[in-house]
């Protein structure tokens, strides 16, 4: 029986790696940028895990949420 | 463009690669897999002296946070590095107009498309945000926080504004200029001063280490808040600007 941290912990590791590897193989740029913010989340709730907060806080705001902001304006940029 | 033809350019060397160089290259990074999990195998919780003595050596560094301690005090010369860094990105991606340097920093004007949700959002929203950067700021000294978590969320807060479309940025006015330099120069400012009193640059007199500290981080946050907008702001006017240089990058990493 599994107990339920390491259920968490093994959860968040291996959504982080999957969604990577979505976002790597996508061939849709939007859909791209899309998995690259929710794996910048998975990330953020490991760091949580591995009680690193300034960490966390950090890779929150830089990772998943400036970064995809700057995606998507460059992805617009692309498109024009 | 020159954009598409630099994708399709590293997408067809990607293809010609001959199978040895791949199978080498999958080797490589197996291998330094393999170490790093070995290594993170025999890793024991027990050693780790920097911790203990970043503990022992906290109540000299002014702050009770022992990563604000390390990132400002113990190993500001690395910190000190990162800002100037920011800065080097900044004056990458400036607006190379010259004209506008007589206009002023923000300038408001009517959106051509409103977002009414939006911008009834962040009227409540951006007070928020501006009030949760301040309080990470301040907390930095003692809970989690800090300047580069503060200056990321006061630097979302602006790329909100102009996305609501009713204001937008001049970097190339005195004032944002002065934005961008201030963190870096704060941090040389005090770097140097302190030479007067303890002999050695960026190492602070004890008494006065989380006053410093503090005036530090509010110039960092505010020149990170800065350069982080001026990096959307540069994305979002410039037709052909500093993107061909982030998409290479991107596909080389």
């Amino acid at each position: 029986m599994i107990s339920g941290e390491l259920f968490i912990d093994l959860l968040l590791g291996i959504g982080a790696l999957v969604t990577a590897i979505l976002c790597l193989t996508a061939k849709d740029l939007f859909q791209a940028i899309l998995l690259f913010i929710s794996m910048g989340l998975l990330v953020t709730l490991a760091w949580v895990r591995l009680g690193a907060w300034d960490v966390a806080i950090a890779e929150a705001a830089i990772g998943a949420g400036l970064t995809g902001a700057l995606l998507i304006a460059t992805r617009r940029q692309l498109n024009q | 463009m020159f954009n598409n033809m630099t994708l399709s350019d590293s997408a067809k060397q990607e293809a010609d690669l001959p199978g040895c160089v791949l199978l080498i290259v999958g080797m490589v990074v197996v291998a330094a897999c393999f170490f790093l999990a070995m290594s993170l195998v025999q890793f024991q919780p027990t050693d780790q002296p920097l911790v203990t003595l970043v503990a022992s050596n906290l109540e000299q560094s002014g702050v009770e946070n022992p990563v604000t301690a390390v990132l400002l005090n113990f190993r500001s010369y690395d910190t000190l590095l990162e800002v100037a860094v920011l800065l080097i990105v900044a004056l990458a991606v400036m607006p190379f107009s010259l004209q506008d340097t007589r206009l002023p920093f923000i300038k408001v004007s009517e959106p051509i498309e409103r977002s009414l949700v939006l911008e009834a959002f962040l009227r409540w929203l951006l007070p928020a945000i501006v009030v949760t950067s301040g309080y990470l700021l301040w907390t930095g000294a003692a809970l989690p926080g800090g300047a580069f978590q503060a200056g990321a969320l006061l630097a979302g807060a602006g790329i909100l504004l102009l996305l609501a479309g009713h204001h937008s940025f001049n970097f190339n006015a005195l004032a944002a200029r002065l934005l961008l330099v201030v963190g870096l120069a704060m941090f040389l400012l005090v770097g140097a001063g302190v030479v007067l009193s303890s002999g050695i640059a960026l190492a602070y007199p004890v008494a006065m280490a989380g006053t410093l500290i503090l005036v530090i981080e509010v110039a960092a946050t505010i020149t990170i808040a800065a350069v982080l907008v001026l990096l959307f702001c540069a994305l979002q006017i410039e037709p052909l600007g500093p993107q061909p240089n982030r998409v290479e990058k991107e596909k080389h990493l």
